[in-house]
């Protein structure tokens, strides 16, 4: 999740900065950032399903 | 808007898409004590609606200025001068001109990510299913069938597999003489186990 926050804010940055900038490039960039992002979640995703089944519930404190 | 609507638009798909599921996974598996929750909620619920009316004021303060035909005071937005606006091109045409013309090599780069990342999540997900399988169907029994000594389910029943069913008990693995049983034998049984009963 925080790295998700970090990629959205990097995003925004991208966008602002090709935007006063008078290049699309920027919004390509942010285009990939996107794509990385989503492929991070997708992980993220399986490995909590991977969690959840090793052990019954998926609360941090029991795994300790 | 910054003159990237295609990118606007993409955001909200994708986080609908991906980031929304995987919040509701997340609230699936943690077993949130609902009433507690609804106490928590019950307890702020005036100052959430103290923000909320704020907002649906703001709201409707802007929606009738725009509908009155003002304009919205402040800065006349002198970002628009972006250089697909003054070609008179709209801006998904511009990044389909660059991204697939100049950029097709790292749009490429990108579709591979996506893949890597798609069967590394079926990889993860499909590993346990791979172990001892989970009979289709099981008869169901009352009583406990009498189990050999050297049998793997007698031993692992009570400790091992702690996180198992209490009806596993009663449904022997059948690993033959016992050398071939293992712990993570017995977890993966659990394991499809509580798979198919969660299901």
């Amino acid at each position: 999740m925080c790295i998700e926050l970090i990629l959205l804010a990097v995003n925004i940055n991208l966008v602002a900065f090709s935007a006063f900038r008078g290049d699309i490039l920027g919004q390509i960039y942010a285009l990939l950032i996107l794509t990385v992002a989503a492929a991070e979640a997708a992980i993220g995703l399986a490995i909590l399903v991977v969690y959840y089944r090793n052990r019954g519930t998926s609360r941090s404190k029991t795994s300790t | 808007m910054l003159s990237a609507e295609f990118l606007a638009m993409i955001l909200i798909v994708v986080y609908v898409g991906a980031v929304a599921v995987l919040f509701l996974f997340v609230v699936m598996m943690l077993d949130v004590d609902f009433a507690e929750l609804k106490q928590g909620f019950l307890q702020y619920l005036p100052i959430g609606a103290l923000i909320g009316v704020v907002f649906l004021i703001e709201l409707i303060l802007v929606g009738a200025t725009v509908v009155a035909g003002g304009k919205i005071a402040g800065a006349p937005l002198a970002v628009n001068a972006v250089a697909e606006g003054a070609k008179n091109v709209s801006n998904v045409k511009a990044i389909g001109e660059v991204l697939y013309t100049t950029y097709v090599y790292y749009f490429e780069a990108a579709g591979l990510i996506l893949l890597v990342a798609m069967v590394g999540a079926i990889v993860l997900t499909l590993h346990p299913a791979r172990g001892c399988q989970a009979p289709k169907h099981r008869p169901r029994r009352t009583r406990a069938p009498r189990l050999p000594p050297w049998s793997c389910a007698r031993f692992h029943s009570g400790r091992a597999c702690r996180g198992a069913k209490r009806d596993d008990r009663t449904y022997p693995l059948s690993h033959g003489r016992g050398g071939s049983c293992s712990r993570s034998a017995c977890s993966a049984s659990s394991s499809t186990a509580r798979t198919s009963s969660w299901s």
